[in-house]
């Protein structure tokens, strides 16, 4: 574990690790760059790796992890959409064959024992299923303190890959942002005293400097 | 070749923090200007992309793009202020290519384009003190500055009024005030630290972040509205840069002309007049050669840059590069050594924050200066420091799922970090240097540059205090938990490049004179970092932009009265 890595990262919050194309977004010339602020958002982007059926199951795995509760949950906010997206697009070839591998793994699984596809079986089923695969990957590192996403743990368990991108896609969502954390993106002032209550969220943003 | 007829009074060589001072100072004193700019043009606000977009907008949930990084990006992508939303204003290493020492990596971080780095800059403003330009004579490194403090001081005030400069007043020598705007606000964890060092450790000064930042309109430029990512670039021109400030400056005297995608190649050398005469460029689109002249030059390219330019000019007469009869162009080159340091707090967890402060606090330097104490080395460092309250991107790989997830996720971290930054000054060394690599060109066909650059014993040793301060700081803060790390930055990552045609009184030892003037060649000046002939410890821009308008104003009054 490398708790000076976590602590250095927090130095860079928004630096490096935080990066995509803006010219390349869509492989584009510079002329027919675009602001970001009008272009798609990251549910939007289109990707055809999956089948009806995998999407199915893709989207209630996201669901397991992020919930609708009294909030909307992952599928609310297109998580699933991006999640095959980032597999299609920005795993690299190894993660992405970690993540089909373990994705279609749990499918026969759920197929052979239960004779059922993941998606149409019971919301405890499902849980059981996911925790035990993070019973079996308790050891990676990507569980480790030090793990920020500037550094992606390449060999890192389908589990965690799908947790990451769970995650990430449901607290950069607009859903995400609206209406699970706050969302100021124009405040107007700066204020340091400001007060936080107990349930308070984080804003959706963060400062980079 | 084309000659271009039109002949200008002044051409200024790039158009970032000093070009575009230049530009702007010799246009109001209503001199005919081309600046010449080697990347392509940047208008303000129209090409700011990344601006404003919302967390949902912005490719791969801001995730690194990894593969693009590594083809494209591999130095630049290692620089604080490169994301999704930023990257359009770095030049890609790819496309650029300069060579490094084997065994002495180099980060050269570029932002080629209009406004070049002051679009992405730090925006951290201080002014150098009296005892930053007598360091050099005293210990005996480095030759000594041809002025001193004084002979800056109103030119500092004069170019702060303009930029606009957010900060509190301390009187202290050793950081002495600018003309402020109003300071920004602390956080309640600041305030907490604050008092307990003025307690503890009242040998430490914490002081808000000096900003170029507005905190109240000015001259057309709004107020910040705190929306965080100020590389992004900024629209409302709430942060100095060429296109907010300098550029439509110039503009507005009608005197201005702005040549994008032009890449000097050379300057043109006179030896009957001594003088250049012109600047040939190669247009990075046609790849065509066209040449410029003027009666006055200012060379404002950036440290490497322009020394890479003087570097390339060669004559019978300077066989070595232009205005190199001392032999010590490229040499003396330094950059701050940084470090950064953090620790946790569990103060003032009832508290967090409206606004995403630009800035940080500043704890200038407070070792080796008269009343202070006095180490085993040379010179010293300041500290800029910073509160982060962690949020679900720190925390997203934690066990479980549902409800209970989605909920610690959405909160602040029950902790603060709060982190200390070093810049420590680096001692100029003639070994510390950038030379062409004749053998390697870029796709123009210019001689690439090879740097070579370390850090060394002086620095180190000043490294194990920072370490040692900084404990101390922690400590008397009221840190729950400290983690400090014993690595320098590597050489070109602080972006305070600064030498390598350093400014002396001595023609035998130095390129430039006290007005940043060439020794050798009288219309030539060089007014960005290239001129520095020590490092201080405190960000370097205001420096640049003081000594650019105080060459401008002596070149225009030398070439009023014929002398030029």
């Amino acid at each position: 574990m490398d708790r000076r890595f976590f602590l250095q990262a927090l130095t860079m919050l928004g630096g490096s690790y935080a990066t995509a194309a803006i010219a390349g977004l869509a492989g584009s010339s510079q002329a027919a760059a675009k602001p970001l602020a009008i272009g798609p958002s990251i549910d939007e982007l289109p990707s055809d790796l999956f089948s009806e059926q995998e999407r199915k199951d893709l989207s209630a795995m996201a669901e397991v992890i992020i919930p609708r509760t009294e909030s909307p949950g992952a599928i609310d906010a297109g998580v699933p959409k991006f999640i095959e997206y980032m597999v299609q697009n920005w795993l690299s070839e190894a993660e992405q064959q970690i993540f089909l591998e373990g994705f279609r793994a749990i499918q026969k699984y759920c197929l052979a024992d239960f004779s059922k596809s993941f998606s149409a079986l019971h919301p405890n089923q499902q849980l059981d299923i996911l925790e035990d695969l993070e019973d079996k990957a308790s050891d990676s590192p990507w569980y480790d303190f030090a793990n920020v996403q500037r550094q992606y743990i390449e060999d890192a368990p389908f589990i965690c890959q799908l947790k990451e991108l769970t995650i990430f896609g449901f607290y950069s969502s607009e859903v995400g942002a609206k209406q699970v954390l706050r969302h100021d993106p124009m405040p107007m002032q700066f204020d340091g005293e400001y007060a936080l209550g107990e349930e308070d969220s984080s804003w959706s943003m963060i400062r980079t400097m | 070749m084309q000659e271009n007829n039109k002949k200008y009074d002044a051409i200024v060589i790039g158009s970032g923090i000093s070009g575009g001072w230049a530009a702007k100072e010799l246009c109001e004193k209503g001199l005919k200007v081309l600046v010449l700019e080697r990347g392509r043009d940047i208008q303000h606000g129209v090409d700011y992309l990344g601006e404003h977009a919302p967390p949902w907008k912005i490719p791969f949930a801001n995730k690194a793009d990894r593969k693009r990084n590594v083809d494209d990006y591999p130095i630049q992508s290692q620089c604080y202020a490169f994301d999704a939303a930023t990257k359009a204003f770095f030049t890609k290493d790819s496309e650029a290519p300069y060579q490094q020492d084997e065994n002495k990596p180099y980060h050269w971080i570029r932002a080629n384009g209009v406004g070049g780095r002051s679009l992405i800059w730090g925006r951290q403003t201080y002014r150098w003190s009296e005892f930053d330009f007598k360091a050099n004579v005293e210990d005996g490194h480095g030759c000594e500055w041809p002025i001193g403090y004084d002979d800056l001081k109103d030119w500092y005030s004069y170019v702060e009024k303009f930029v606009g400069i957010s900060g509190a007043k301390e009187g202290l020598p050793e950081l002495p005030d600018s003309e402020f705007l109003p300071a920004m606000d602390m956080y309640t964890l600041e305030k907490t630290i604050k008092g307990r060092l003025d307690k503890y450790m009242p040998e430490v000064t914490m002081t808000m972040g000096r900003t170029a930042i507005l905190t109240e309109n000015l001259n057309g430029r709004a107020a910040c509205h705190y929306c965080g990512p100020c590389p992004r670039g900024c629209s409302t021109g709430s942060y100095f840069s060429s296109q907010s400030s300098t550029l439509p400056a110039a503009r507005a005297t009608g005197n201005l002309e702005l040549r994008s995608n032009s890449v000097v190649e050379k300057l043109i050398y006179d030896s009957n007049s001594n003088r250049v005469t012109a600047v040939q460029i190669i247009d990075a689109n046609s790849k065509e050669r066209l040449s410029f002249s003027a009666d006055l030059i200012f060379l404002c390219a950036s440290t490497l840059a322009s020394t890479q330019i003087l570097l390339n000019s060669k004559s019978q007469q300077f066989p070595n590069g232009l205005a190199n009869s001392s032999g010590t162009l490229g040499r003396y080159l330094m950059d701050h050594f940084k470090m950064q340091h953090v620790a946790v707090f569990a103060d003032n967890l009832d508290h967090y924050y409206k606004g995403f402060r630009p800035t940080g606090t500043y704890i200038p330097r407070f070792k080796n200066l008269p009343g202070k104490e006095q180490t085993d080395y040379l010179r010293g460092f300041g500290l800029q420091a910073d509160p982060v309250r962690p949020d679900w991107r720190f925390h997203f790989n934690q066990k479980g799922f549902g409800k209970s997830l989605k909920d610690n996720l959405r909160k602040p971290a029950p902790y603060w970090v709060w982190v200390l930054g070093a810049f420590g000054e680096c001692l100029p060394n003639a070994n510390n240097r950038v030379e062409l690599d004749e053998s390697k060109h870029d796709e123009f066909g210019i001689p690439q540059i090879k740097v070579s650059m370390s850090f060394g014993a002086n620095e180190h040793r000043m490294s194990k205090d920072i370490i040692k301060s900084s404990e101390k700081i922690f400590k008397a803060a009221g840190a729950v938990y400290i983690e400090t790390t014993d690595t320098l930055s590597v050489p070109g990552s602080a972006i305070h490049e600064m030498g390598t045609a350093r400014m002396g009184k001595d023609p035998k030892t130095s390129v430039l004179n006290a007005w940043n003037q060439s020794h050798d060649v009288p219309n030539l000046f060089v007014t960005d970092g290239a001129c520095m002939a020590s490092s201080s410890c405190v960000n370097p821009s205001l420096t640049y932009m003081a000594f650019t308008a105080r060459a401008c104003d002596y070149a225009v009054s030398q070439w009023q009265q014929g002398k030029i």
